[in-house]
């Protein structure tokens, strides 16, 4: 069952939650620790830049493979019918939140100042747009949708400190920042990723329904695949906090290099997060669905 | 994080909750033996969707792509006339919208002896 149009949009969706979430999380991570980032503020904003117009050109092609995915061939990806169709759906309403909030994300960052502000706004409206579709969208508790919201926040934000961590330790002079960041992100964190796992939890018991649906259902195995990945970055998260960060507070030699090598594996283990949960979403019917 | 608390409330606005649909029931049967070539194929889902294509192949190499002109609405049952292909193996795939904007597709097959 698995074409070569459902394949594109998987890739297209997971395209669109890294450039997402990555450029939501960045302007987060400024908007909280602005004093700790101002040494690589310019580089966020540029990567940031870059994660929008990915996240852009993602959403858009996820929207309109989801065109083709209805047809069965590419006249679907252009077809006025279809895509009006598909326009009238949810779906056209979060390429609407994600496109608006990812061009007022855009123009927040090319203002700069009190642009970052503005560019948070953007970035409320791009998360939002993950309650507004998918399988949370089905259910009709207001709260669940509440909850991914925050769910998404927390990931995002946690997205968003790995590229700032990385760029400070990499000079000597900013090393001592970097861990000041670290420090502060592990204050925050030791408070909000509780929240991220709880919300993932009561996502998961919200949609899976029972233990025995987790286990027996293709999209309760996918979610345990994922739920695995996402310890393996608590793990790693933790021994940032409780290891690595204070090497760099104390200015080791060498602590940067190691620190940057584990933000390293913290970026892969979100794509393949990013991936799973484009497989859950787009693919996976939910157990009883 | 003062930002963070302003754009959470900001958005704590109500939204249209969808269903998802799947397939509950098709006329043939998925793997029904008939005595006779069908001249309509019958859906039935559990939520509202609009068929956006459905397609019918025959194991002698025959294929029609079904008319879906009169059906242009979201809804839970479809009726379609289908050309009869004579004796041998069906296969009707089908692709919906549903109204949650999920792209969805399936199959079923039925033989004719």
């Amino acid at each position: 069952m698995l074409d070569i149009w459902t394949i594109a949009g998987l890739l297209a969706k997971a395209a669109m939650y890294v450039g997402m979430l990555t450029a939501g999380g960045l302007v987060i991570v400024h908007c909280a620790f602005a004093s700790h980032v101002r040494d690589v503020a310019s580089s966020m904003r540029s990567m940031a830049l870059f994660c929008a117009i990915l996240g852009a050109v993602a959403a858009f092609a996820s929207f309109t493979l989801r065109g083709a995915a209805l047809t069965g061939g590419a006249s679907g990806l252009t077809d006025p019918e279809i895509l009006g169709l598909l326009w009238q759906t949810p779906a056209g309403s979060a390429l609407l939140y994600r496109l608006s909030g990812l061009g007022i994300l855009c123009l927040g960052l090319l203002v700069g100042g009190v642009g970052w502000t503005v560019a948070l706004f953007g970035t409320g409206l791009l998360l939002w747009s993950f309650s507004i579709i998918g399988h949370v969208a089905d259910d009709t508790a207001i709260w669940i949708e509440l909850v991914l919201f925050l769910h998404v926040i927390v990931a995002s934000f946690w997205i968003g400190v790995l590229m700032p961590l990385s760029r400070l330790s990499k000079r000597p002079e900013t090393v001592a920042a970097a861990g000041d960041l670290g420090h502060k992100f592990g204050q925050i964190a030791f408070g909000a990723i509780p929240l991220l796992v709880v919300a993932g939890l009561l996502l998961s018991w919200r949609l899976v329904g029972s233990w025995s649906a987790l286990f027996a259902t293709g999209y309760g195995l996918m979610l345990v695949a994922k739920v695995l990945l996402v310890a393996g970055l608590l793990g790693l998260g933790a021994l940032n906090k409780y290891r690595f960060v204070p090497r760099l507070l104390a200015d080791e030699p060498g602590a940067g290099d190691i620190f940057r090598r584990v933000l390293g594996i913290e970026w892969a283990v979100f794509f393949l997060v990013f991936g799973a949960t484009a497989f859950l979403t787009a693919f996976f019917a939910l157990p009883g669905g | 994080m003062k930002h963070i608390s302003a754009v959470i409330i900001f958005f704590l606005l109500p939204t249209v909750a969808y269903a998802h649909s799947k397939m509950d029931a098709t006329s043939p049967t998925d793997g029904a033996v008939l005595n006779e070539a069908p001249t309509e194929i019958a859906f039935t889902f559990s939520g509202k969707l609009r068929l956006t294509k459905v397609e019918a192949s025959h194991s002698s190499g025959g294929a029609q792509t079904i008319d879906l002109s009169d059906h242009t609405s979201f809804t839970n049952e479809f009726t379609l006339p289908i050309d009869p292909m004579g004796p041998g193996s069906y296969d009707i795939e089908w692709r919906g919208l549903g109204t949650d904007g999920h792209a969805m597709q399936g199959s079923f097959t039925f033989n004719v002896e």
